[in-house]
This record gives structure tokens, C-alpha cells and sequence, in this order.
């Protein structure tokens, strides 16, 4: 079994001031470092406060359900202050495993923050007593003085802490952060080669307001973006850390300014990295010259959230574009690099006519034969408190341990047998607000919709399963020869 | 290229999307087809165990084919 990784210097392994522990589940696990919690310890380092970061990725042990585990790191740290990094899949371990903290005495102080605790912040400070402070927003500025200066912090936007009756106070989120004046992560700092991809921040917020989404809770709708030249520069950096090539820009919608993207490509191209990128983009921030300069500066994949099968469904969510923008787009994009087709499916308002609609779009995408292929995704709508959508329909919400929910795909079943499945079920069942993404939404025809999907998503595999048996041949001959 | 069933292509591309898949079913292979729901034969079984094991082994192509749909299966964990 290996281990959690930790970050630092010698010094501040041992005893650092603040520990952070980044409680990040996603299937890609160990690839990308963590960058939230990493740009947290830059800044905490630029006011001269040791930090630890744990990255919990490469835990075999450490998943939404291992409340001792958590509980063990806790217990173990020795630092003054510990933070945690969620998002909103973790907060019923985070919780289930400081109520089983309750009696312990000389813990340290406890701090959380991160996409994960949206919405959800005076709920959390009343069922998590042990939890001192929610910070919702960017968290560079505001850490260091929270760990410094607690009551100074308190009254800051975005701080949720306890006021003298002991009643959560705090409001908003905090002040966007002005990305050029952050001190660098240190990407030497690194453990050496676990990770293979580098994440690549150049802008935070999004301007767009769909519905399913909590960014705009999280963040606002004002994009801040940082020097094209001052984040080519931390790529560079980060590629010769980790040593690869490979880099996934985490930018909610990279393509939102055309000027912007044109001129990153053309310095990717005149210093040449040789990187493969991939990034997030919508139908109508895209366009033919765009997708010319990604591709030739190594873009090899782009994420487009369609989200909907007709333009009811698309209305309903905010998306403001059309089914025919989206396929124009897609299809254009399929010429240039590989493209991932994402749908969401089970809104409380999507008719059977939907989502037969939207199966039949994703049908059309994959079946597709233009230079790459189209990747279609179907995912089940995930309740995320702070979102419009959760707002409107957080009466519907259904707990229903058979079915496998998103972002927990496979969790719920997967992990009945552990040992800790019925305590976590409890934190879960007991408040949707704190499990939101345990849930679902209720929606018309729920178990035929699901049959469908299982039944796409199983001819996705086999698709998948021969594009891999293809190429582990070839380079079995290749090995051989 | 040999015959290979719609099982063991369907089994080994939700292997590669999903590590816990992955794990499972080197720990407990019949539980790991029980949770697909795939009724493979012994000798599909050895079929997919031994691309398991390529997979595993990480060979140049493979890899770059693994992450990229790694990659994609991740979208929902950043959202």
C-alpha cells in the first residue's frame, strides 16, 4: 500500500506551523499535483509560516469513506493549525471523522477551505464544532492571516467563524486575488516523478452562469487573468520540475479571449515546449483560427460542455448557446484535436423527449468520423449546494444508496462493504446541504434513463476497450521486435 | 489482431477509466465482474487479465492512450 505524499522542506515535515491536506478523490489519482493547496503554501511561505502540504492521491487507504485514516493524520499532525482542501465530496469524511475526534484533547486548530465548502459554510461550523473557520473563495490572501491573526481574518469577506453566542457569522467569499502578485508555487518542492501532468492555472472566475455550476458561488463571474509571459514562465518551470510534457489547463473556459489565447500559443511556439495540452472551451469562445494556433502549440484535446440534447433543456440551464452552435463547433474541432463531448443528464425538468435527444446527439458526436475522434461523457446531474439549480430544487433531492451517483461514480457500491459505509450514510442522510453530491435530483422516468446510459456507457467501453487492445498490441510487437 | 469478445473489451475499458475498477479486479476479479455484471469464461478471464497486465506495465503508448482517457474521465472531479 503506499502512503499519503507530503510536500516541504526538511524542517517543515517534521513540525511545520500549518499542515494542509489536500482530500482530492478523482479517478485521476497521483497524476496532477495539487495546485489550490500548493499555491496556499507559496503564500504562507511569502509570510514566513512553514507549511506541510499531504496530498492524499497516491492513499490507497484514503477515500471518501476512511474516516480513521483522517482521523490518524489529525491526531498525528504537529503543527499549530491544520488546513483542509475539499471539495464537496469530502465534507461527510471531514465531518465523521472529527466527531470521532471528540474527546481528544491539544488538537490543533482547524481550518477548511476549498470549491468543496460552497454554500454550505455556517451548516458546517454548526455540525463540525472542532472546525474554527470556513473560508469560501480564493484563499492566498486570507490564510496567513488566519493562522496569524484569527480575529483579524473573522471579519474579512468570506471568513465564516463563531461569533460570542457562538452562532456562525461571516459573509460573500473573499476578494479575487490579483493572480500576477501571487508568490510562485515551488514546483521543486515536488516529491520527485510521482506526478505526470502539469496543472496550469492562467485565469480563475468564469463570466457565465450555468445552472449546475457553483464557479460563480465560488469565485464570481469576473475573469482574472495572469501575464501571458509571467505564466508561460511558471509552465516552464513546472515542466522541467516534474519533468513531462504533458499539461492539463485547469482554466474553467481558456478560450473566453481570443487576443489572449492567440498570443499565449505564439509563445508556447517561440520559446518551443514540446507540451500536449488539453482545455476547457465553449461552442461560441472558439473559433477556426483558435483552434489552428492550439493545435500547432500542441493542444491535443478540448473539453466542451454540452450539457443538454435540445435547446429547451439548454435554456433552462442558463447555457446560452444553441444545439447547432455546439455541433457546428464540435465537429470543426474534431478536424484539429481529439474532442471530449460532456452531457448532463436527470434534471428535475428534463422530459424523456430530452434525454432520448440527448443520447441521440451523443450517438451522432461518437459515431462521427472527422480526424479525431469524439468522446461523448453522460453524467448524472450532481447536487452542488450554492448553485442556482440547487437552490430551485433542493426539495427534490433523493438519498438512494443502490445507485451510483456523480462525483461519487462507483463509490456508494463500491465501498458498501467498508467498515465505515454506515457512519458516513449516517452524516449523509442526516443533512443534504453537507452531502449534496451524495444525492440526486428527482427526475421523470429516473431507472429508465439509467438503463440507457449504463447501456451507452457500455458500448463507450467496449469502444475504449479496442482503441486499447489496438494500441497495447502495437506495442507489444513494438517491445518485441 | 485476434478475436477478442465484447466482454473483455467492454471490462477492459472501464478498467482503464476507472482505478478502483482496476484495483478490484486484481484483488477480486469475480467481484470486480459481479459489480459490471459480466459473465466472462475462464479463458476470456486469462484474455483480459493479460492486457490488465500491459496496462499495468505501462508501456509508452499504452500510457499516453491510458491518461488521455483518464483525462476525460476526470472532468466531474475538477468541476
Amino acid at each position: 500500500m503506499s502512503s499519503s505524499l507530503s510536500m516541504g522542506t526538511d524542517s517543515q515535515l517534521t513540525r511545520p506551523e500549518v499542515d494542509l491536506i489536500s482530500l482530492r478523490f478523482g479517478r485521476l489519482r497521483g497524476a496532477m499535483p495539487p495546485l489550490g493547496p500548493l499555491s496556499l503554501k507559496a503564500s504562507l511561505g511569502a509570510a514566513g509560516i512553514s507549511c506541510r502540504v499531504t496530498d492524499v492521491q497516491f492513499d490507497t487507504n484514503m477515500n471518501a469513506f476512511s474516516i480513521e485514516s483522517l482521523a490518524n493524520w489529525i491526531r498525528g499532525s504537529r503543527a499549530s493549525t491544520i488546513g483542509f482542501s475539499v471539495f464537496n465530496d469530502a465534507i461527510p469524511l471531514v465531518i465523521a471523522a472529527l466527531d470521532s475526534l471528540h474527546g481528544d484533547r491539544d488538537l490543533p486548530r482547524m481550518l477548511i477551505g476549498g470549491p468543496g465548502v460552497v454554500g454550505i459554510a455556517p451548516r458546517l461550523l454548526m455540525r463540525a464544532p472542532l472546525i474554527e473557520m470556513v473560508v469560501v473563495g480564493e484563499g492566498e490572501s486570507v490564510l496567513p492571516v488566519a493562522v496569524r491573526e484569527p480575529q483579524r481574518a473573522a471579519v474579512l469577506p468570506g471568513v465564516f467563524s463563531r461569533g460570542r453566542d457562538g452562532i456562525a457569522v461571516g459573509t460573500g467569499r473573499t476578494r479575487r486575488e490579483q493572480l500576477d502578485t501571487l508568490p510562485p508555487v515551488d514546483w521543486w518542492s515536488l516529491p520527485e516523478h510521482p506526478y505526470t501532468i502539469v496543472p496550469w492555472s492562467t485565469m480563475r472566475g468564469c463570466p457565465f452562469s450555468c445552472e449546475f455550476c457553483e464557479i460563480i458561488a465560488f469565485m464570481g463571474r469576473k475573469v482574472v487573468a495572469r501575464d501571458v509571459m509571467a505564466a508561460i514562465d511558471d509552465l516552464e518551470r513546472a515542466t522541467t520540475a516534474l519533468a513531462t510534457t504533458q499539461v492539463a489547463v485547469l482554466d474553467d473556459t481558456f478560450t473566453i479571449n481570443k487576443r489572449r489565447v492567440l498570443g499565449l500559443c505564439a509563445e508556447i511556439q517561440r520559446r518551443k515546449l514540446r507540451i500536449s495540452f488539453e482545455i476547457f472551451s465553449r461552442a461560441d469562445t472558439i473559433d477556426r483560427e483558435m483552434m489552428e494556433n492550439l493545435s500547432a502549440a500542441g493542444c491535443s484535446r478540448v473539453f466542451f460542455g454540452v450539457d443538454a440534447g435540445d435547446d429547451a433543456v439548454l435554456n433552462l440551464i442558463d447555457k446560452r448557446i444553441t444545439i447547432e452552435q455546439m455541433e457546428r463547433t464540435l465537429f470543426q474541432a474534431a478536424e484539429f484535436f481529439q474532442v471530449t463531448a460532456s452531457f448532463i443528464w436527470g434534471y428535475p425538468f428534463e422530459s424523456h423527449g430530452s434525454f432520448q435527444r440527448m443520447l441521440e446527439l451523443a450517438n451522432q458526436f461518437h459515431k462521427h468520423k472527422g480526424t479525431f475522434p469524439i468522446w461523448p461523457q453522460l453524467h448524472l446531474v450532481s447536487p452542488s449546494a450554492g448553485t442556482p439549480l440547487f437552490e430551485k430544487f433542493r426539495s427534490t433531492l433523493i438519498l438512494d444508496p443502490a445507485v451510483e451517483t456523480l462525483p461519487m461514480a462507483g463509490v456508494l457500491s463500491a465501498n458498501s462493504f467498508r467498515r465505515s459505509f454506515s457512519t458516513i450514510l449516517d452524516v449523509v442522510s442526516l443533512d443534504p446541504l453537507l452531502a449534496a453530491p451524495f444525492y440526486r435530483y428527482e427526475t421523470p422516468m429516473f431507472e429508465q434513463k439509467r438503463a440507457a446510459v449504463e447501456d451507452f456507457n457500455r458500448s463507450l467501453d467496449v469502444s475504449l476497450g479496442e482503441l486499447l487492445i489496438q494500441e497495447l498490441t502495437i506495442g507489444e510487437e513494438y517491445a518485441t521486435n | 489482431m485476434q478475436q477478442i469478445s465484447k466482454g473483455v473489451k467492454e471490462a477492459l475499458g472501464r478498467i482503464a477509466v476507472d482505478p478502483t475498477m482496476m484495483e478490484l479486479f486484481i484483488c477480486d476479479p469475480d467481484r470486480m465482474l459481479s459489480e459490471m455484471n459480466l459473465d466472462l469464461s475462464p479463458s476470456e478471464i486469462v484474455c483480459l487479465t493479460s492486457y490488465v497486465s500491459l496496462l499495468k506495465s505501462g508501456r509508452p503508448a499504452v500510457e499516453a492512450a491510458l491518461s488521455r482517457a483518464l483525462r476525460s474521465a476526470d472532468r466531474m472531479a475538477q468541476r
